[in-house]
């Protein structure tokens, strides 16, 4: 951690993604954060950036949702799939950060299927969205079901990338 | 035993996932569902894909003999690790063993096993213990790691790289039975030495018929016979004065010394005479008197595992346990009186003795200048050893600095030569 000099370029990419993300989505809600708030959120994207296995990354992303759940007004905007796209690029970029040291370059082709991944699993956030929109009812009793429907489609997706996902080209 | 266990991006993928989940249904935001929604799939196929299997990992390295400069490889092979998506290794760092990547780690997949080979190059002569390393492998998705897990080191022996040596000087002293080198006796050889009258016992092939005709006497050509040599080649690793930078950087008098003797062994043993060698320092090893290539590698073998003494060196006398007959390279520093001590003493029995002054020129700067503490013992320690070499010399010891090819050459010729003149010789 303190031997800056000695990480791979890949590595510091990946780090400063994920210090970086979080507070994007932060930025890209239509209110301001307080200062709390981004404090908060840059103390554990740091923390996360600098050692991405510890706990410091699942505060940090649910910090963020927690943060547009509560204090974000009307948050089904279309800014709220630029948020889940940052949330999810800091988790792609922090679990490639911790395959192995600093000092260890990253190989291209697990780059490559990562980014394939996280794209193929962040299809779910615009389906999550079309449903909301869709689903536009005030009767809150929708919502069990609209997550237990969300949920039940990523398990079918998911079965059907399984087997390819063993392989770097999937 | 090493086992599968959760790695930290599936806890924190599931952590976010959950909380957005639960929190969306319990409070009815929305925006909790579309924010968690990206974190089910990979937790769902990393839950999905976790390995059963119990992966072996060993390491192997393509070569654990080398000559220093040269690399090997070493290859990670695993068993029963087909679950396993990606694999790290981390190899720790040793003295002077460089390793491509040069960060000694690497993260790939483990699709194809050639991605997965950690190059490993041998800067410096001795045995050197590589391959400690960490080894990790992940499930797919990232969801189970396997490991780290230790892999033990492997020692490696780098044969130091033979400097540049070649001579054409004649051992002074050549006294075995067959050999390149020319004696001073009469004998079957074909240098010419003389012509005589014939005498019952010569060959018919040796019977000069000009000179005879002339002379109307059956004169003999003589010639010289031809003889091998015993050699000895002492090494002193009391001391490494300097610090080694490989084999393309800076040499320490240790460098100097093994490559030097080396490439003395080296020469003589393809000279075909017979060459043994004794390390003065720990471990005192000794190689007997011996001939032909198997005899060089022991050798070679015995220099890779030459170290520097880091004790006191006792003030108390040397026996290099040297017979007449003999030549005596000393590969030394001379910074040691047992040492200078034992020289001394074999000169002054007339065995034919070369003093290799190894020491390398150091820079005062380094030493934080003439009149820092260290410059100035440094240059107390230069002034005594002039003293000794200064005594070494007037007992007709030759002291020679190390520089390559024909660093020996003149005085074995000059030794050769004294040799051929009556003496008394100090017992």
């Amino acid at each position: 951690m303190t031997r800056w000099r000695t990480w791979s370029r890949s590595q510091v990419a990946c780090r400063a993604l994920v210090a970086v993300l979080p507070v994007v989505a932060l930025v890209v809600a239509p209110v301001r954060p307080g200062l709390v708030v981004v404090g908060l959120v840059v103390t554990c994207s740091v923390l996360w950036a600098m050692f991405p296995e510890l706990a410091a990354g699942p505060v940090a992303l649910v910090s963020v949702m927690a943060w547009w759940a509560l204090a974000v007004p009307d948050p089904v905007r279309p800014g709220i799939l630029l948020a889940a796209l940052a949330l999810s690029g800091a988790h792609v970029a922090g679990l490639l950060a911790a395959y192995g040291p600093a000092r260890a370059g990253l190989d291209r082709r697990l780059v490559v299927a990562w980014v394939r991944r996280g794209l193929l699993a962040y299809i779910a956030a615009p389906v999550a969205y079309a449903a909301v929109v869709v689903l536009d009812d005030p009767d809150s009793l929708m919502w069990p079901l609209a997550v237990a429907v969300l949920v039940v489609l990523v398990l079918v997706v998911g079965m059907q990338f399984r087997q390819p996902s063993a392989s770097p080209s999937s | 035993m090493t086992v599968w266990t959760p790695t930290p991006a599936l806890s924190r993928a599931t952590v976010a996932a959950a909380a957005g989940l639960v929190g969306a249904a319990l409070t009815g935001s929305p925006a909790l569902a579309i924010l968690a929604a990206p974190f089910v799939l990979p937790v769902v196929l990393g839950l999905l894909g976790r390995p059963s299997s119990t992966p072996r990992v060993t390491a192997l390295l393509g070569a654990t003999r080398l000559p220093e400069g040269q690399g090997t490889t070493s290859t990670l092979q695993v068993e029963d690790g087909e679950e396993a998506e990606q694999v790290t290794r981390v190899v720790a760092r040793a003295p002077y063993v460089v390793a491509r990547p040069a960060s000694g780690a690497l993260s790939v997949l483990t699709g194809d096993a050639a991605d997965s080979v950690v190059e490993i190059g041998a800067r410096r002569w001795g045995r050197p213990q590589v391959g400690d390393e960490q080894v990790a492998l992940t499930s797919a998705w990232c969801g189970y790691r396997w490991g780290p897990e230790r892999l033990g080191a492997q020692q490696l022996t780098v044969w130091p790289l033979a400097a540049a040596y070649d001579s054409t000087a004649e051992a002074p002293q050549p006294d075995g039975l067959v050999g390149a080198h020319r004696s001073r006796r009469v004998g079957s050889g074909t240098e010419f030495a003389g012509i005589r009258p014939f005498a019952p016992g010569d060959r018919l092939r040796r019977i000069s018929w000009p000179v005879s005709l002339r002379t109307r006497e059956l004169q003999v050509v003589t010639t010289r016979a031809e003889q091998d040599a015993s050699v000895l080649v002492v090494v002193d690793s009391l001391r490494d004065i300097g610090v080694s930078g490989g084999v393309d950087g800076r040499a320490s008098s240790l460098d100097l010394t093994v490559r030097a003797a080396s490439a003395l062994a080296d020469h003589h043993v393809r000279r075909g005479d017979r060459v043994g060698m004794r390390v003065v320092g720990p471990g005192d090893a000794r190689v007997p008197f011996g001939s032909g290539p198997r005899h060089l590698h022991r050798i070679t073998g015995t220099l890779t595992r030459v170290v520097p003494d880091t004790a006191t060196v006792p003030d108390e006398t040397l026996e290099l346990g040297v017979t007449g007959g003999c030549v005596v390279y000393v590969l030394s520093t001379m910074l040691h009186a047992p040492v200078v001590n034992a020289t001394a003493l074999l000169s002054a029995r007339g065995v034919a003795v070369v003093v290799i002054d190894t020491l390398v020129a150091r820079d005062l700067d380094e030493l934080g200048g003439p009149t820092s503490a260290a410059g100035l013992a440094w240059r107390m320690r230069m002034l005594e050893r002039d003293l000794m070499l200064e005594r070494l010399a007037s007992l007709g010891c030759p002291i020679v600095p190390w520089r390559g090819p024909g660093t020996v050459d003149v005085v074995l010729r000059q030794q050769a030569r004294r040799g051929q003149v009556p003496r008394v010789r100090a017992r």
